[in-house]
């Protein structure tokens, strides 16, 4: 069997990054081993290390600021207080935290279900989705590229839940098969076969969107009286 | 390469995933060739590009500021929890006194249930051993007492059979009917065992008075047809036909048997135990 050259390449930037990744484990354990032990150091270099991940993942799954800070703050809760749970042998501390997230992320689902989307964000979310792509030098391009992720944001949000975090794990946090697998606490085939049919939905909405033409509206949360 | 294999490995492509380089190359070829893989190969590539831009824009977001205060706050707070359980362990002086506090209550309470219940229960022996006495004097005072009253031609009244003795349907415990009583060869072999009349006693277990006439007419015109029906009274009806009652049980109530004649009056009875 052949392996391309670029391939290669890639390859040996994977095996680096595991010799990364196994060093990064067994510091997440220590650090977590320490802080349950009253640390408090340990806790707050753990915290630094995975907020913004958690935060971000919480972010992209829900499309709210305000559901991404409390499920950042009940995840570290959580790790606080149950934190002797924690099984090295089931998965790795980033596995367990994303796993923690994940479980806040659709309870608030399904307590917010009486609750109707109409939109996905408000102005100033819709403003600063694409601000680390805006170059003072080129405003056209910057403003295509913007839009384009406004698109691409609102066609994950409206993905069902289990296509969503799929997405989320593998497209924007650029997580492995296995590594989204043993977060979601499930196959590596049912992550591929989900990201396939993620993939697909997301085109066609794209395409819907480009067809109808319809810019981002800004999108409000309203109470289902029905 | 056709267009379903090529379905399959688009995402890989599209993504630049670690893939077999034959495949790739396939791959590669194939959307040269055709229009619709082609279009399909760049649909990917655009969302892949706009999903990293997507991933982009977000990574330099991070919790807020306020968020890392409060956890350091509830870590504060749950060390000190911490420490104090572990300092102080709650009431453990009182969890052992608790244990002796608990088994003298048990203990206690053990008494008095023995001190109030013991004496009802020897009460109620006695009340049954008095009760067991007056009816065995009853029943040997029962022949002086009968030979005064009417004479009544109980054979024929004796010749019906209860109802439930007559009813097909009916059965005893061994479950046979009357019908398969009198025609044994028509028994089920797995009840003709327990049906065997030595097995079949607790009807004769039964003791019975002697029937006693309820009017003058039983005693005078013997019975052609008639039915024999079990009923229960009061225990103060034995004081009617002149048999010894136990007041204190009074209340209670004592099986019979009642001939009825074909007109429906009572004609007879008699007690059973």
């Amino acid at each position: 069997m052949r392996i391309s050259i670029d391939c290669q390449a890639e390859t040996n930037d994977l095996v680096e990054a595991k010799m990364t990744d196994s060093s990064t484990i067994e510091r997440d354990e220590e650090l977590l081993r320490r802080s349950m032990a009253g640390d408090e150091a340990a806790f707050v270099s753990l915290y630094r290390r995975w907020q913004g991940r958690i935060y971000r993942f919480a972010l992209q799954m829900s499309g709210s600021e305000a559901t991404a800070e409390d499920v950042t703050q009940e995840v570290f809760i959580v790790l606080m207080r149950e934190g002797h749970r924690f099984d090295p042998n089931r998965g790795t501390v980033q596995a367990y935290l994303y796993g923690i997230a994940r479980n806040h992320v659709l309870r608030r689902f399904q307590r917010d279900r009486v609750f109707v989307p109409i939109g996905f964000e408000t102005e100033n979310e819709e403003a600063s989705a694409g601000r680390h792509f805006v170059a003072d030098d080129d405003p056209l391009g910057d403003l295509t590229r913007t839009e384009t992720i406004e698109s691409v944001r609102q066609a994950v949000l409206s993905l069902p839940a289990h296509y969503r975090e799929v997405v989320v794990l593998c497209e924007l946090h650029e997580m492995s098969y296995a590594e989204a697998a043993t977060i979601l606490n499930c196959a590596v085939g049912t992550i591929r076969s989900r990201l396939h049919r993620a993939r697909a939905m997301l085109i066609e909405r794209l395409r819907d969107q480009h067809e109808s033409g319809s810019p981002a509206q800004p999108l409000t949360q309203v109470r289902c009286f029905a | 390469m056709n267009c379903k294999d090529f379905e399959s490995v688009v995402n890989d492509l599209a993504r630049a995933s670690v893939m077999d380089a034959s495949a790739r190359q396939e791959a590669a070829e194939h959307a040269e060739s055709c229009q619709r893989c082609a279009a399909c190969l760049q649909d990917e590539r655009t969302l892949t590009y706009g999903l990293r831009a997507l991933g982009a824009s977000f990574s330099e977001l991070n919790a807020p500021a306020s968020t890392e205060e409060a956890l350091l706050s509830a870590f504060h707070n749950q060390k000190t929890a911490n420490h104090a359980a572990v300092n102080h362990p709650p009431h453990s002086r009182w969890n052992k006194t608790r244990w002796f506090v608990g088994a003298a209550a048990a203990a206690a309470a053990f008494l008095l249930m023995m001190t109030s219940v013991l004496p009802l229960i020897q009460r109620a022996n006695e009340q049954q051993k008095a009760e067991r006495a007056s009816i065995a004097e009853a029943s040997t005072a029962e022949p002086d007492r009968m030979q005064n009253a009417p004479v009544v031609d109980t054979s024929s009244a004796l010749a019906v059979e209860p109802e439930s003795i007559r009813s097909p349907l009916v059965h005893d415990a061994s479950g046979v009917t009357p019908r398969m009583r009198r025609n044994p060869r028509i028994w089920p072999t797995n009840i003709s065992d327990r049906a065997n009349p030595g097995s079949a006693s607790v009807e004769e277990q039964e003791f019975t008075t002697d029937f006693i006439p309820l009017n003058y007419e039983a005693a005078i015109a013997p019975l052609d047809r008639g039915r024999v029906v079990r009923v229960e009274l009061p225990r103060s009806a034995l004081a009617a036909f002149g048999l010894p009652v136990n007041m204190d049980r009074a209340n209670e109530r004592v099986k019979a048997d009642v001939v009825l004649g074909e007109d429906g009056l009572a004609r007879a009875i008699r007690f059973v135990r």
